[in-house]
């Protein structure tokens, strides 16, 4: 019996290397996760703890610099939904000084320091010009998109540089969301983000976004530029700057419209 | 042959990608070249801005009268030290001449706020001195913010956003508890004086705590698209006042609200003549929707009830027994920046980047449903980067003994250039 046994034992360890190496080769060979890139992709963009930066929009139109806008940006990312909630205070142009924005999903709330009003927006409105809302706040797109792997492909970075990349669609999967589908490259090797194509329910080209620049921040290479061309008006350029990246603690208070008034950066 | 109508197609879609490629290149090669500049934040704010006018006065001595203004503005707040900050907020407005806007003085200074914060944690906090304090969700008439009386010392425009900007706070006594989605604010605002006072630099008590006046208010999200407040406000000499504003996100691009506040008290007639009659139960309330479409111009209607106003055959009797009753009843419900009749209706208008970029436009119109008489606003801004331009344009329509057909002005013209510190 004990010899029985042992040849069961072996025919069963060679049925578990067998199935083992089966596998290995069927997961070498399966396409990885599309969905799994994309939150990987995230976590190169965003810390996934409460967090500030410094967001600099540099404007161009046909080549010429027309604006220029300064925001803090302080996220957070919800409990239950894990999607970023923001407070955007104004830096820069000294009009805008001070003012703020808070945007938790479609809960979006302007105040002014001066009128001491805070307005609830609808997110169709847009206070910044060519970048919509959900583009200076923090987004986890793994969150709010589903996506799907449509193929390899070898594409020019924001340093011109040819980068190996996963191409992802992503098709909006939250109601809330600022662009309804989206075409994404994520580079194999590194899960950088390294261009987006952004489009409206209607198919049309809304905006292209190059990611570049990797620095070390809040311990790893994140991306500190993103520079988005308008779908419609290749002449018109944002270039989206990051810096002063702070970890920090972000009560939950903060992140309401009743808290705006009150809210000193400190 | 049957490749023949794809080839065209394929050749046009290459072009396409290499157009688009070359146009992408080119936008990077211009982001090289932004220079790396990080602005720094300031807590606080000035400005300048100088105005030149043109009224349209009516009366016998009509005509037109050129004025001149120029404003001096402050706003900020110190450094947080052992979690206590000071705040202050300051306005300075000479202008003239003064017959032209039948303003009570020229050169007024209107210390708009000063207090000092406590921060108790992030959750409680206290405040002590004067603060301008606003409640509500309406656009054009704020029947909730209970501290709005006689809290405006000079005007410099009828955009209610300049109206609510250009005011005196109320020296107050003011805790706030937060917690995730809500808040409770209590706050008391003694009496300091009984009479308002005109001198250019006067603190002005007398005109924003002339009596003893305590407000609670509990602000409560309901889910992602709902918000609503509830506030209590009691001034002594009256029943409380029971206040509410919901505001609601209905879809991608429109917000609706309603602000209500009621309660027993007396009717505006006998708060302006001083007559005695037992309290009733008024009701006011704005409601109405803002919409934005796609273009970003954000559009507003408002309809706006009061009802401790007079309605039409009140105004006709009181016009009748007495024009002087009559025109301390209008000046009396500007003051407390209520309606003089029972129902209008607002609309506003807004298109930020409007033709080419940095040019503002904004108007409203403001219609009285009682007297039919109306006010129209419109201005065009033009934004540089420390310094707007702006024109300015007002008209005040109806027959005159009607609430803008008796305004001192038909028209306003006014070019003023803001220049920010």
């Amino acid at each position: 019996m004990p010899y029985v046994t042992f040849e069961r034992g072996k025919a069963a360890g060679r049925a578990t290397v067998l199935a083992a190496l089966l596998f290995a080769l069927a997961a070498a060979a399966a396409p990885p996760d599309a969905q799994h890139i994309l939150a990987a992709s995230d976590d190169v963009r965003n810390p996934q703890y409460p967090f500030s930066i410094t967001t600099t929009l540099i404007e161009y139109r046909d080549g010429k610099q027309t604006d220029s806008t300064a925001l803090q940006v302080y996220s957070k990312a919800a409990e239950n939904s894990g999607q970023f909630r923001s407070l955007i205070r104004f830096v820069a142009p000294p009009r805008d000084a001070n003012k703020l924005m808070l945007k938790n999903g479609n809960d979006l709330w302007f105040y002014d320091p001066t009128g001491k009003s805070t307005i609830r927006l609808s997110p169709q409105q847009r206070l910044l010009g060519q970048a919509a809302n959900g583009d200076v706040v923090t987004v986890n797109l793994a969150k709010d998109y589903r996506a799907k792997l449509a193929g390899e492909e070898d594409v020019q970075d924001g340093e011109r540089q040819n980068q190996h990349c996963y191409k992802l669609e992503l098709a909006a999967a939250a109601p809330d969301v600022t662009y309804d589908h989206i075409e994404m490259w994520i580079a194999a090797a590194t899960s950088r983000p390294i261009k987006a194509r952004y489009f409206s329910e209607s198919g049309r080209l809304l905006k292209s976004a190059y990611f570049r620049h990797f620095q070390d921040n809040l311990g790893q290479q994140r991306p500190t530029e993103m520079v988005i061309i308008d779908g419609l008006n290749p002449n018109w350029v944002t270039v989206m700057r990051y810096s002063d990246f702070v970890k920090r603690d972000i009560p939950d208070t903060w992140l309401q419209a009743d808290y705006l008034p009150r809210f000193s950066p400190e | 042959m049957r490749g023949g109508p794809a080839l065209p197609l394929l050749l046009a879609l290459a072009a396409s990608s290499a157009a688009m490629a070359d146009s992408d290149t080119d936008a990077l090669k211009l982001a090289d070249t932004t220079p790396e500049e990080t602005a720094r934040a300031s807590n606080w704010r000035f400005f300048g801005e100088p105005a030149v006018g043109l009224v349209s006065v009516r009366g016998a001595d009509g005509g037109e009268v050129d004025t001149r203004r120029l404003s001096l503005g402050v706003q900020g707040e110190t450094s947080q030290w052992h979690s206590l900050r000071a705040s202050f907020a300051d306005r300075w407005d000479i202008q003239g001449p003064p017959s032209a806007f039948g303003q009570r003085h020229a050169n007024i200074n209107t210390l708009k706020e000063g207090y000092l914060s406590w921060q108790a944690g992030s959750d409680w906090s206290a405040d002590l001195g004067r603060i301008n304090v606003l409640h509500g969700v309406a656009l054009g008439y704020n029947p909730t913010d209970y501290f709005r009386a006689g809290a405006i010392r000079s005007i410099v425009s009828v955009d209610p956003a300049s109206l609510k900007e250009n005011r005196l706070g109320s020296a107050m006594a003011r805790g706030q508890m937060l917690w995730n989605g809500g808040s409770v604010s209590a706050m008391f605002s003694p009496k300091l004086a009984v009479h308002d006072n005109n001198a250019s630099f006067s603190p002005d008590w007398g005109a924003t705590n002339f009596q003893n006046r305590g407000l609670i208010a509990l602000a409560q999200r309901i889910g992602e698209d709902v918000n609503l407040g509830a506030l209590l406000f009691d001034d002594g000499s009256h029943p409380p006042q029971l206040g509410l504003n919901t505001i609601a996100l209905l879809n991608d691009s429109t917000v609706a609200f309603l602000e209500w506040s009621g309660g027993s008290g007396p009717t505006q007639e006998m708060q302006a003549l001083g007559s005695e009659q037992k309290d009733r139960f008024h009701q006011r309330f704005s409601t109405g929707a803002s919409y934005t479409t796609s273009g970003n111009v954000s559009l507003t209607f408002e309809y706006e009830y009061d009802g401790a106003a007079l309605n039409r055959s009140g105004l006709d009797t009181l016009l009748h027994q007495s024009p002087q009753a009559y025109g301390q009843y209008f000046l009396y419900t500007a003051n407390a920046q209520e309606l003089p009749g029972r129902q209008a209706v607002f609309f506003y208008a807004g298109w930020n980047d409007a033709f080419v970029q940095h040019l503002d436009l904004s108007g409203f119109a403001r219609y009285n449903l009682v007297d039919h008489s109306h006010l129209q606003w419109a201005e065009a801004r033009y934004h540089l980067n420390r310094v707007d331009l702006a024109i300015q344009w007002q008209t005040d329509c109806g027959d005159s003994t009607s609430e803008f057909g008796a305004a001192p002005q038909s028209s306003v013209w006014q070019i003023l250039l803001r220049y920010f510190y």
